[in-house]
């Protein structure tokens, strides 16, 4: 008798941390933490806390024992009198229009274009409304520089538009002398416009210079146009400009490259560069034009489009960043020091003034052994890619090493066809951190009379020496305009809400200069007033020739300015709004000479023992001012996928040195102040350098991104950790900190090990036990270099189980099919016998099917939250993401490849300490397989096969026995353990059942938050399962559409004109697929051979089908990875 | 001694004992039988849904406005053919024909208008002078996680009296649900749309399927000129068949396998 191996056991007792030939890790813990790992292997929700129902948020005022068991009977009888079936549905009112627009369909989604502003970019997009609410961002195709695509930020704008914690009416905000209390009084526009009217009536003249606006960064004509009406009629008035994520140091750079008259910022055309030098910049995610530069970046990429070429990335950078992690050729090297291997590269390469800055190389291998070999092969590219090369360095690095950057691109004549440079809009010429510190200083001194502030949220996010929370106070009068209740409202007088940018009238300067159009879709919902409307009445309003209602203000500003085209005003009018953007309005592209000799560089700081480097960056709420949305504090963070948190990043050597686990407390001190954060062990940081996100850590962002001034209030609640009191005025980018344990420990709400695919485990061991090759990655993650996949071009097939390209139900079976029809009408002559039999039921009229290409995802995350915001996918908060309940129906695994102990032995472990890594992001959403392991389980066929190979899932029919999840061997299935979206994120749980299972939704729900849903898609109540539908609601829009068309076509409608009732390639967009930058997803039909997703499908050899050992067949195909480091042995 | 005689007695089953059993089972298998007969037939789509008819804001008479004008149902359901939802018109559509004769403060407008007066239009004119909906009550009414689209159906040649019956035999009194609209209902079209498929030209017409020329029994059909022809020796039903399976090849409907996939209705 055979012995029976449980493979799971087998796993187990493999040696040092996983089975033999692991080669891909989601994270550092995995290895580390692989007793609770693999324990936890065979659990699918490992971390269920069974008193969550008795003592929600862990205190003790959550409902008794006694209570949960009267719910629990009240909600079983109430779901088993009430099956929604089984009764006459609530009277329901239909309200048409009194008088319906022109053009408008009920029901009917519209597209509108416009734009959205973040510090002082304006991102062009359209919005899908329906009945006259937005709830979806797309990208705007025409838009010049937009090109279609958007980001996370604007994916989740809808929820913030929807947030009803947003301030909601105009207060007063008083202090009470005698207790200290804030008293916060509700007022209104009528009395603030009275109040205003006569205040600022005083401020006029010699008065004015007590007047000082501080404001976010507001570019385009209309706020110029008001600017400058303020300044007339008061003289006097100081605007500053604050932005906690400026780009101070790239300006003065650029003032120093090209001449201190010279505001000046880059534009680049990635597409153009074959090799890319990054130093500490994340390019392709965080930059103001990253989603331009990615698409740059991933035409480098497409390999088989190129034949056979592909970009070379070279990043050096203290972390993996979204941008440092797709890099080819990788350095971790702290920030302080970057100025350094920059330098070297400049002296390699002859760089003017660089001659003599004494860097060699045998002094920068001393300083750091890996830089040399780093620069070495660099140079060699660099020099043979002249003109078609690019060098950028973040915000973090000082304005030397921007300069040195520029005169580096100069100097291979790369300023021109790869990079050009256009005039800083001058609200963003000047250095922000110096306003902020003027303004600080002259609260100091007093005088202020009035401090207006627009926007942003300084006392949250201003340089800690400045104290500007502190002396805000000193102002006589603070008005304060905002789209939220925040901490600088907090200490404000007057607070006015302001219109959301989907609310708003509006224009702003894209990164390219182009004068792009926001329009409203929506009455302002909590009547906010857009900056503009706010200040042009307080420059004077109609008098002063500013109308102060918004569209006649900017359609008065384009109409003294001219619109481009020959129609009239009007009609030009009217195409620009239409198009979101005003014609060929670009700024001129420079192409400057660099005036620029280098300088040596400053020695960097020495690190080591407690002394360490910290580096700022903004993370996944930007710089704060998205902490209130779930969406974003819920989006697993790129690489490190931690959600509602923001533990420090630290390097596994320093964590190993310091005897650090992940989620260890560790305080961090420079000078007088002081942070306590829990830590996380990142793969390819750099030693002796930590990375911090800013934005978490709010204490009036609302009841999701944190609340109460004083933390040990028991009411009052954070998520994350605040690093901006670290953050000086002299050191924005990075600093020097000093590092002491606490000897605490929390646990990190992190996803990276949730959801684990097979290959972690049992097919790895399988494909070890039969054919594996050396090293090979089993059947999940597939990666390459260049070199390899040229040789073997096929390698992604490898080991898999015969031709995975035909389909379950491709003709062969409907031949047997045919055969079988022929017996049955010989058996039963008289049977009538439809002209369709056989049926070809399958694959009929379409194939659907999706390809996701590794090699073009950056793992940004747009597509997680395009996801979110397109399907109503719920939030769970911070218990259930750590109970693995997160919902997201598409998820991106990033999985590490790090460097060996021993290169031909996998047995010893990964070598961890090498920061080498090698980064592979998979999304990862239903796969759709033709043999689906779920619908084999499911013991009441809620979800099955539709004819066009969708796996569809049934929620009406679905009970929750979960048996589909713990089949699924990718994981991707999720259950609504609650009702998630009556249930607060912070709070443990949400309501029971206490009404009719369809109207509880309707009354839990609050009624401006239930405005952000998709009508299209049904919102799941507790106690169904749901996974990705391929955007079904898209897909059955999109062929609708096309046999109406067809059918009136052949009604011979006029104005109708369509040769076939399928749909075209193209013509459906699924919501993952239109926010990609890189266009890493397709989706289409496989019928179709010619069609995009066919073509990538049959032809590429990338293409192959994730652990097809199982022959599930997927209909999504993964394309693998290819890197393209430099050569071996010859750098 | 008395008191063990006493709760000997008392312990002794009293005789309307020896019928509590079969009581009992003749009730359980009553009960077994009748319970869920009543809760299967008392709470079906087919006993709680055909013949709602709620009240409604305005006595709009299809009767008078289809039945007796002409008036095709697209005349005010404008986005039938275009949309998912057949929407009902807005005030003004109303306002086009029954503008009202005076303003809100009782004074006459120079407005031309059929029967401009009526009481029966107050709520209309008043939604046109406030510009308010008028709030009517939804009648036929499917499931949320149901989507259902007129344009579809109306493009593909599935008349307007497939599913909301004779509306233009529908009065002041509203209209009425005709059909129970359950998806045991929905599937018996989706397997066999022949038995329903019309040319798109009579998608509106109310008195198609009735027929013309004779019937077997040699009576003749009184569906009127433009409707489904019957041949001599065939009945009504078989003529259905007939045009119904030439208009499914012609339209292109799909097979009943896709019609009935789940994702054909649910998302």
């Amino acid at each position: 008798m055979t012995q029976l191996v449980d493979p799971v056991a087998a796993i187990k007792s493999q040696p040092d941390g996983g089975p033999v030939g692991e080669v891909y890790w989601r994270s550092i813990e995995q290895h580390l933490e692989s007793d609770k790992f693999r324990d936890n292997f065979d659990k699918e929700f490992p971390t269920y806390d069974p008193d969550e129902m008795l003592n929600p948020g862990g205190g003790a005022s959550g409902p008794s024992r006694r209570r949960f068991m009267q719910l629990a009977a009240a909600s079983m009888a109430l779901a088993g009198l009430t099956l929604t079936g089984c009764r006459r549905w609530p009277k329901e009112r239909l309200m048409p229009y009194a008088s319906r627009p022109e053009g408008t369909i009920p029901g009917v989604p519209e597209h509108y274009a416009t734009m959205l502003q973040r510090s002082g970019i304006g991102y062009g997009c359209t919005v899908i409304g329906v009945d006259g609410r937005p709830i979806k961002i797309e990208g705007n195709n025409e838009h010049p520089w937009a090109a279609g695509k958007t980001d996370g930020f604007m994916q989740a704008s809808t929820l913030e538009l929807y947030d009803p914690q947003r301030l909601r009416q105009v207060r007063t905000v008083g202090r009470d002398e005698a207790t200290g209390k804030l008293s916060v009084v509700s007022s209104s526009w009528r009395e603030f416009d009275r109040w205003s009217a006569g205040h600022f009536a005083g401020l006029e003249g010699d008065a004015s210079s007590g007047l000082v606006v501080l404001s976010e960064p507001m570019t385009g004509p209309t706020i110029d146009v008001v600017k400058a009406g303020m300044r007339k009629r008061f003289p006097g008035m100081s605007w500053y400009t604050w932005e906690p994520l400026n780009r101070d140091k790239e300006l003065a750079g650029a003032r120093l490259a090209f001449g201190p008259d010279q505001a000046l910022r880059p534009v680049f055309d990635v597409g153009k560069a074959e090799i890319i030098a990054l130093f500490d910049c994340d390019l392709f995610s965080s930059h103001p034009a990253s989603l331009r530069n990615a698409m740059g970046w991933s035409a480098g990429r497409r390999i088989e489009e190129r034949g056979g070429k592909m970009n070379r990335v070279y990043s050096a950078a203290p972390s993996l960043s979204v941008s440092a992690a797709s890099a080819d050729v990788k350095l971790a090297v702290p920030a302080g020091q970057i100025e350094m291997v920059v330098s070297a590269v400049a002296r390699e390469l002859g760089v003017k003034g660089a001659e003599q800055n004494g860097v060699t190389l045998d002094r920068l291998a001393k300083l750091q052994p890996r830089a040399e070999a780093f620069v070495k092969s660099l140079v060699k590219d660099l020099k043979a890619h002249k003109g078609e090369s690019l060098v950028v360095a973040g915000p973090t690095q000082p304005a030397e090493v921007h300069a040195a950057c520029h005169a580096i691109n100069d100097a291979l004549k790369n300023i021109g066809p790869v990079v050009t440079l256009v005039e800083e809009p001058a609200a963003m010429a000047e250095s922000m951190t110096g306003q902020i510190q003027e303004l600080a200083e002259r609260l100091n001194a007093g005088g202020v009379d009035t401090l207006l502030v627009v926007g942003g949220n300084p006392v949250f996010d201003a340089p800690a020496d400045t104290s500007f929370g502190e002396l805000m106070g000193n102002a006589k009068h603070v008005v304060r305009l905002s789209l939220y209740p925040d901490e600088t409202a907090r200490r404000s007088g007057w607070v006015l809400p302001m219109a959301h940018g989907l609310e708003s009238w509006g224009d702003a300067l894209s990164w390219d200069g182009t004068v792009s159009l926001a329009q409203p879709l929506i009455h302002p919902i909590f009547n906010g007033r857009t900056p503009a409307e706010v200040l042009a009445r307080l420059a004077g309003g109609e008098s002063a020739g500013l109308p102060i209602n918004g569209y006649d203000l900017v359609r008065k500003v384009h109409k003294d300015r001219g619109l481009p085209g020959d129609e009239g005003f009007e009609k030009n009018w009217r195409t620009a709004l239409h198009s979101g953007f005003v014609k060929d309005s670009g700024l001129p592209r420079l192409t400057p000479k660099t005036v620029y000799a280098l300088q040596p560089p400053a020695l960097p700081e020495k690190l080591g023992g407690d002394r360490f480097e910290l580096s700022f960056r903004g993370g996944a709420l930007y710089d704060g001012r998205y902490a209130n949305s779930g969406w974003l504090q819920e989006a697993p963070a790129p690489l490190t996928k931690a959600t509602w948190c923001n533990p420090l990043l630290m390097s596994y050597n320093d964590a190993m040195r310091l005897g650090l686990k992940y989620g260890d407390v560790v305080t961090l001190s420079a000078g007088a102040q002081t942070i306590e954060t829990p830590i996380y062990i990142m793969p390819g940081q750099a030693d002796g350098a930590m990375v911090f996100n800013l934005g978490h850590g709010r204490w009036a962002a609302g009841s999701i991104g944190g609340s109460g001034e004083n933390p040990k209030d028991a009411d009052s609640y954070r998520v994350g950790v605040d690093g901006y009191p670290m953050r000086e005025s002299e050191a924005m980018g990075f600093t020097t900190v000093t590092l002491a344990k606490t000897g605490k420990s929390v646990e990190l709400p992190l996803v990276s090990n949730h959801h684990l695919l097979m290959n972690d485990f049992i097919a790895n061991w399988a494909v070890k036990k039969r054919a594996g090759k050396k090293y090979d990655s089993g059947y999940v993650v597939k990666s390459t270099t260049l070199e390899e996949y040229k040789k073997d071009p096929t390698f992604a097939q490898d080991g898999s189980h015969g031709n995975m390209s035909l389909q379950l139900y491709d003709p062969p079976m409907e031949d047997l099919w045919l055969e079988r029809a022929d017996e049955v009408r010989a058996k039963h002559p008289d049977e009538p016998v439809d002209e369709q039999w056989p049926p070809r039921a399958f694959n009929r009229t379409h194939a659907w099917g999706m390809a996701v290409d590794m090699n073009l995802c950056l793992g940004c995350n747009a597509c997680v939250i395009a996801c979110q915001a397109e399907n109503n996918i719920p939030v769970v908060g911070e218990r259930g993401v750590r109970m693995s309940r997160e919902m997201h129906w598409l998820r991106i695994d990033s999985y590490y490849k790090p460097k060996y102990k021993n290169p031909d032995s996998l047995a010893p472990g990964p070598d961890w300490s090498n920061p080498d890594v090698e980064v592979v992001h998979m999304p990862v959403s239903c796969l759709h397989c033709e043999n689906a392991p779920c619908e084999q389980v499911c013991p009441v066929a809620a979800t099955v096969h539709d004819t066009e190979g969708m796996n569809t899932m049934v929620y009406n029919r679905c009970i929750g026995t979960r048996y589909c999840s713990n089949n699924c061997p990718y994981k991707v299935r999720r259950y609504n353990y609650f009702d998630w979206h009556s249930k607060p994120a912070a709070a443990g749980w949400a309501k029971p059942w206490l009404d009719w299972p369809d109207q509880q939704q309707l009354k839990t729900l609050d009624p401006i938050e239930r405005m952000k849903f998709n009508p299209d898609v049904t919102v799941r109540i507790r106690g169904v399962m749901e996974k990705c539908t391929w955007c079904a609601q898209r897909v059955k829009r999109a062929t609708i559409n096309a046999k109406n068309e067809w059918a009136k076509t052949l009604q011979g409608r006029p104005g109708f004109n369509r040769d076939q009732p399928e749909v075209y390639d193209g013509e459906i967009v699924t919501a993952c697929e239109s926010v990609c930058s890189t266009g890493a997803v397709v989706f289409g039909d496989l019928n179709d051979p010619k069609s995009r997703v066919s073509q990538l499908q049959r032809k590429n050899p990338r293409s192959y089908k994730l652990i097809d050992v199982l022959n599930t067949r997927p209909r999504t195909m993964h394309m693998a990875k290819i890197s393209n480091p430099a050569e071996k042995g010859k750098a | 001694m008395t008191d063990t005689a006493g709760v000997r007695d008392r312990l002794v089953f009293p005789k309307w004992a020896n019928y509590l059993l079969p009581v009992l089972v003749l009730g359980a298998i009553g009960g077994a039988v009748i319970t869920p007969k009543v809760v299967f037939f008392g709470l079906s789509a087919e006993t709680l849904n055909p013949g709602y008819m709620p009240e409604q804001p305005v006595p709009y008479s299809h009767a008078v406005h289809v039945g007796q004008l002409g008036l095709d149902c697209r005349h005010c359901h404008t986005t039938v053919d275009k949309a998912g939802f057949a929407a009902i018109p807005p005030t003004e559509t109303c306002i086009s024909c029954h503008a009202p004769g005076t303003d809100p403060n009782g004074d006459a407008t120079a407005f031309m208008g059929i029967k401009q007066n009526s009481q029966k239009l107050a709520a209309v004119h008043e939604s046109y002078w406030t510009g308010k909906p008028i709030p009517w009550v939804k009648v036929h009414s499917i499931a949320d996680y149901a989507y259902f689209n007129h344009a579809a159906h109306i493009n593909k040649g599935v008349g307007c009296y497939s599913c909301h019956g004779r509306v233009d035999q529908m009065g002041e009194e509203g209209v009425w649900q005709v059909h129970n609209l359950s998806m045991g209902w929905c599937l018996d079209c989706h397997r066999e749309p022949e038995k329903h498929l019309r040319p798109v030209s009579e998608v509106t017409n109310m008195t198609y399927h009735l027929g013309r020329g004779r019937g077997p029994d040699g009576r003749e059909l009184k569906g009127g000129p433009n409707a489904l022809e019957v041949r001599e020796g065939e009945t009504l039903a078989e003529a259905q068949l007939r045009v119904g399976l030439e208009l499914k090849k012609k339209y292109r409907i799909h097979g009943a396998a896709y019609m009935q996939a789940c994702s054909t209705c649910h998302r």
